[in-house]
């Protein structure tokens, strides 16, 4: 013994420390401390060096002296030789695998933060909050929820863009029959109800009950199915739909992404885009009677 | 085989290679006293020599134990010149950091800037890597003063940490495997990005990716003489008491995961009352720590089982040092030392 220096008796004694680690015994020390404990009767806990004998899927095992032991069959005695011809060449740290690759960036970041065993218990709130974000962006990028959710947007739109054309066809048939009934029925009921190219048989027609009384009814017709139109079309949010349709739009919002100030007008310009659609139905309504008056001057 | 293990810290004192003590236990168990006894003993030992006390503790009290201000910058004790202190303000430090940052980034008005400082200033740990930049610093010290022995700068024989509670303690040694990880995964990325990089004259982030090397260069080193025995020693202070043994059991197989060497263990705070018959509380408590004691005698058979006794009053200021440390290299005997417990002067 009193041949041993410092340095080998330093080192036999680290071995001898280690090997009695070795094999389960950490946790049998840390419970049979617990154990004498007046507040805990029975405990479960788990050694830090045992929890490293379970295989980690992400990590290649890592050649320390103390895993060495775990391996062995016969923890209880210690194999010096095994353990000098390790110490030879200064064994890495188990935190510290020489393959970079065998390493998980995951991992990595959770013992940054000390989300291992720095406070014990790897509960730190920030710790939590940022692995949790990180794992939920993962998440978002490996499944296809997201491809799902504008797969259906882009029907939904399309959805509402058929039932808005649909509204309009039905309405176009209100209004031209409105028209026409209106129409034929003030060409039946008077004489003087027709086109002329004569300035003079115009001017006769025009003063009469009948003439008036089908503008009037045109007007007020006009009035409750345009108006109706833009009630429906509003309560539908059919104005949500147009801006993927219509050309103005589209130019205003592809100006916003550049000058984003012109989004502030874009509820204004979709406003005067609802009003200008109806405006063109009662240009149409009127290019109608237009063309009904001219069948009559020819009749 | 058996080996006579004496109940004290002489072989560390004796160590002539150690270049890291590091002192540790939970919260209220004698970390700064010891390590200042320990730094004492060393200056004793070694008064040609250099040495350096630091706390990491974000509570420092060094200052207190030595009665004189500390500061971040290494200040020599009064009454033991070859001894200095310093105990690390993570704040200045910071801002020390942030400055640095700033050469990378002159905007003043830059948002990201401002989220980051605030980012690093709420890490967990980030006192422990500040403590740690502060051995790497003094690592490229002694290697300037290998170099060029006549360089300004102070190369220390030994540096001794009074660190912080147990947590915070195992994060900071746990620091230098995982930095190096990290700057190995940055030096992957220098390598596939560099040749991009220098394509397109960015010149300054090739500047970065090389000071990372530099530090993964040096951050390497230290992992490596952590986890070296004849370079770093780790001394648990404990008392006899069923959480201290129980935490003082849980970092050292902790340690021991890092592959860093504890070898001895302090148990403070020791009452020796068999003799004191006029007290029954002491009596009683004295019976509770020698329960403890002989569970620890057991449990570490193979470690420096040093007992220190509990005095009358705070051992502070350098003289009580000197008195009070001394126990660390020669067995405290209560009958024929008991007078130690009421001779060091209340400072």
């Amino acid at each position: 013994m009193s041949t041993l220096t410092p340095e080998e008796k330093r080192r036999l004694l680290k071995e001898r420390r280690a090997a009695k680690m070795a094999g389960g015994n950490a946790t049998g020390r840390l419970n049979a401390i617990l154990n004498q404990g007046n507040s805990v009767k029975s405990s479960t806990v788990t050694s830090v060096l045992d929890k490293d004998e379970s295989p980690k899927p992400t990590n290649a095992p890592i050649p320390t002296p103390i895993s060495k032991f775990h391996g062995d069959d016969d923890p209880d005695t210690s194999d010096i030789e095994q353990l000098l011809s390790t110490r030879v060449s200064p064994a890495p740290s188990p935190l510290a695998p020489q393959d970079p690759t065998a390493s998980d960036i995951d991992e990595m970041f959770k013992k940054m933060f000390g989300g291992q065993s720095g406070n014990g218990s790897g509960d730190d709130p920030l710790t939590s909050m940022m692995m949790s974000m990180m794992q939920q962006s993962q998440k978002d990028e490996g499944d296809t929820t997201g491809l799902q959710d504008q797969a259906y947007e882009a029907q939904l739109l399309k959805y509402n863009m058929y039932n808005l054309k649909k509204l309009k066809y039905r309405f176009l048939v209100v209004r031209y029959l409105s028209v026409v009934v209106n129409f034929v029925y003030h060409f039946f009921a008077s004489t003087t109800f027709r086109g002329s190219s004569h300035a003079f048989s115009r001017a006769a027609g025009m003063s009469g009950y009948y003439n008036n009384g089908f503008f009037v009814t045109f007007v007020s017709l006009e009035a409750v199915v345009l108006s109706s139109y833009l009630v429906i079309s509003s309560r539908r949010k059919a104005s949500e739909n147009i801006s993927s349709d219509n050309l103005v739009l589209k130019v205003v919002s592809m100006a916003a992404a550049v000058v984003p100030a012109v989004q502030r007008f874009q509820p204004v310009i979709v406003q005067l885009v609802k009003y200008w659609e109806v405006l063109s139905m009662l240009v149409g309504d009127l290019a109608l009677v237009a063309v009904l008056f001219g069948l009559t001057s020819v009749l | 085989m058996d080996f006579e293990l004496e109940p004290t810290l002489e072989s560390i004192i004796n160590q002539d290679t150690l270049k890291w003590v590091f002192v540790g236990g939970k919260g209220g168990v004698g970390k700064t006293t010891t390590s200042s006894s320990v730094a004492v003993q060393l200056a004793l030992k070694y008064p040609q020599d250099q040495f350096l006390l630091i706390s990491t503790d974000p509570a420092h009290n060094l200052s207190d134990a030595f009665c004189q201000k500390f500061n971040k910058n290494a200040t020599p004790v009064e009454g033991l010149p070859n001894l200095s202190c310093m105990e690390i303000d993570p704040e200045a430090a910071m801002s020390d950091l942030q400055q640095q940052a700033a050469q990378y980034n002159n905007d003043p008005n830059d948002p990201l800037k401002s989220m980051m400082s605030d980012l690093t200033g709420s890490i967990p740990g980030i006192d422990e890597a500040l403590s740690f930049m502060e051995v790497l610093k003094h690592i490229k010290n002694q290697k300037e003063n290998a170099e060029s022995p006549d360089s300004n700068t102070i190369s220390y024989k030994t540096i001794i940490f009074d660190t912080a509670p147990t947590g915070h303690t195992l994060r900071f040694l746990q620091l230098p495997a995982t930095l190096e990880k990290l700057l190995g995964k940055f030096q992957d990325l220098s390598g596939k990005l560099g040749p991009m990089m220098s394509m397109l004259g960015a010149g300054q982030q090739q500047d970065v990716f090389g000071k990372l090397n530099e530090l993964q260069k040096n951050v390497s080193e230290v992992n490596e003489q952590f986890t070296n025995a004849d370079l770093t020693t780790f001394v648990c202070v404990c008392i006899s008491e069923f959480l201290s043994l129980y935490e003082t059991e849980r970092m050292i197989q902790e340690l021991m995961s890092y592959n860093m060497d504890v070898n001895s263990i302090v148990v403070n705070q020791l009452l020796f009352a068999e003799d004191d018959e006029n007290c029954k509380r002491c009596q009683s408590r004295w019976k509770m720590q020698k329960k403890y004691l002989d569970q620890m005698s057991e449990l570490y058979e193979d470690y420096h089982l040093v007992k220190m006794p509990l005095l009358g009053t705070e051992i502070r200021g350098v003289e009580n040092l000197k008195r009070f440390s001394k126990y660390l290299l020669t067995p405290y005997d209560p009958k024929a030392d008991g007078h130690l417990v009421y001779d060091i002067e209340e400072q």
